[in-house]
């Protein structure tokens, strides 16, 4: 667990050299009081990533790794961030690129949470929805938001959905929708 | 038995001639399906698993209505290559297909959209506006070519009530035309009917029954052709024979003067063909239509009942 828990704290920070700002006097509704310590933001390259434990430590590969501009440290391990770009990897090597307009990276929980519009482009696919958990102990990323997709001629809009980058024995589990409508087309000139 | 199968495969054969010939002529394929169901899984492979209360509509160019489908599961299957298209639908369990053809229902069904395909297995059981139902180990239809497969065959109920009202309804007249149009009763001797209208076709000299032939499209034409001369068909195969004729009986191209030359018209038929060149009414030519067939074959078509 307390490896765990270093494993998901910051690997890399301040590139771009981070200079501190004077802390807000009220945290943002919903988060914890910061700590004494990390009350401050920072502007720069910020990379902040989950490790894949499964990997073990001889070997370790990112499982989910945020970057951004722009970043507020709020509380132990926990982020504020601005501008998210991130990525989950899944075990096959394959890459699911997520934008939004702001995450919450908790390195505690080893959760995340992207939300302000979140664009997750997997495949062929894209899909967009308000937000959108990754919960890495479960190696799966969930929202119980509307979510639409698109892509292979499809247009498909869910009451929720969950996303396994390895879904494991069960191919069918990758993607997860709840209360799915939509449409395919037929015919018509290719995507590709 | 296996007889009995033959013609029926082939009566078949020629409702699917007859309901889909338009269509196909506008080469109709699946341009896009809507679908709804609690939930759906897509895999890596980029298949797509609905489940639960599954309802979809495939919509088909030229089709009046779309293809309602019901089932427990529907799988959609996309190529390998990126972007592509899905070009297979597959339906598991308590499946419903029920199109502007026909409504079927069986265990499982595959969609070929490449090939416009649709092949159902597992207890089918079906029925069209001509059978009230059929059931099959296996059933294969094409609707581009309007080509039907059934193996196994068990029909009951062939009917063909609906087909005798032409499409002309016009107001203060419930069946313009009806009683003109033919039943399997008005044909008095099918062998003589089916020897007479194969010799004449087969003959290079015009007469009623190669004329018939002319106006038949291929599959049509085949179908009649491959029906014994020397025996009463069985009744399904009769009732698609009538329907066909009566397809025939509401074209204004039905006469031909070199067809019909060495044939005795009566003075209704007369008068009826001088006024075919001008404003003649739909209900008239199913009308004068009758009497041209009727002249023509006296020893196997009974004249109109009153």
């Amino acid at each position: 667990m307390v490896r765990g828990t270093a494993i998901a704290a910051i690997l890399a920070a301040l590139a771009g050299c981070g200079s501190a700002k004077v802390p807000p006097a009220t945290p943002p509704s919903g988060t914890p009081a910061p700590a004494a310590s990390s009350n401050f933001s920072m502007w720069g390259s910020m990379r902040l990533a989950f490790f894949d434990d499964a990997l073990g430590t001889a070997n370790p590969k990112p499982s989910f790794e945020v970057t951004s501009p722009q970043c507020k440290l709020l509380g132990e391990n926990l982020w504020q961030i601005e501008d998210a770009q991130a990525k989950l990897y899944g075990r096959d090597n394959a890459e699911h690129l997520l934008h939004s307009a702001n995450a919450r990276f908790d390195g505690v929980s080893k959760s995340a949470t992207l939300g302000g519009g979140v664009t997750l482009e997997t495949g062929t696919y894209t899909i967009e929805m308000e937000e959108i958990t990754w919960i890495d102990s479960e190696r799966e990323a969930r929202t119980d938001h509307p979510v639409t997709i698109t892509g292979q001629g499809m247009t498909m809009r869910a009451e929720g959905m969950r996303l396994r980058p390895d879904p494991g024995p069960d191919p069918t589990q990758y993607i997860q929708l709840h209360k799915v409508q939509g449409s395919f087309e037929f015919s018509g000139k290719d995507e590709s | 038995m296996r007889k009995r199968q033959r013609f029926t495969t082939m009566a078949l054969a020629l409702i699917a001639c007859a309901a889909t010939t338009s269509a196909a002529a506008q080469a109709p394929g699946a341009s896009r399906m809507d679908i709804s169901a609690n939930t759906s899984n897509i895999a890596k492979d980029k298949a797509m698993y609905f489940k639960g209360d599954v309802r979809a509509a495939i919509y088909s160019e030229g089709e009046e209505r779309p293809t309602r489908i019901q089932a427990d599961e529907v799988i959609v299957a996309s190529p390998a290559t990126e972007g592509g298209r899905p070009d297979k639908v597959e339906l598991k369990g308590n499946v419903v297909v029920d199109s502007p053809q026909a409504k079927i229902r069986s265990k499982y069904a595959l969609l070929n959209l490449s090939t416009n395909s649709m092949i159902f297995t597992g207890d089918v059981v079906g029925s069209t506006a001509e059978i009230s139902q059929f059931m099959g180990d296996k059933v294969t239809y094409n609707s581009q070519t309007g080509e039907t497969a059934i193996e196994n065959l068990r029909a009951t109920g062939v009917s063909f009530g609906k087909n005798t009202e032409p499409d002309d309804k016009q107001p203060g007249d419930k069946q313009p035309g009806a009683s003109w149009l033919l039943s399997t009763d008005d044909v008095s001797d099918w062998p003589l009917f089916l020897k007479t209208l194969h010799d004449q076709g087969a003959a290079s000299a015009p007469s009623p029954g190669k004329r018939l032939m002319s106006l038949l499209d291929p599959k049509q034409r085949q179908g009649l052709s491959s029906l014994s001369t020397g025996q009463t068909p069985p009744p399904q195969a009769q009732s698609m024979v009538i329907k066909v004729l009566n397809g025939l009986l509401k074209k204004k191209e039905f006469y031909d003067e070199a067809s019909w030359k060495n044939v005795t018209l009566d003075g209704n038929a007369q008068k009826l063909l001088a006024k075919r060149s001008g404003d003649i009414q739909p209900a008239e030519t199913i009308q004068l239509n009758r009497m041209l067939l009727q002249a023509a074959f006296p020893q196997s078509i009974r004249p109109p009942k009153p």
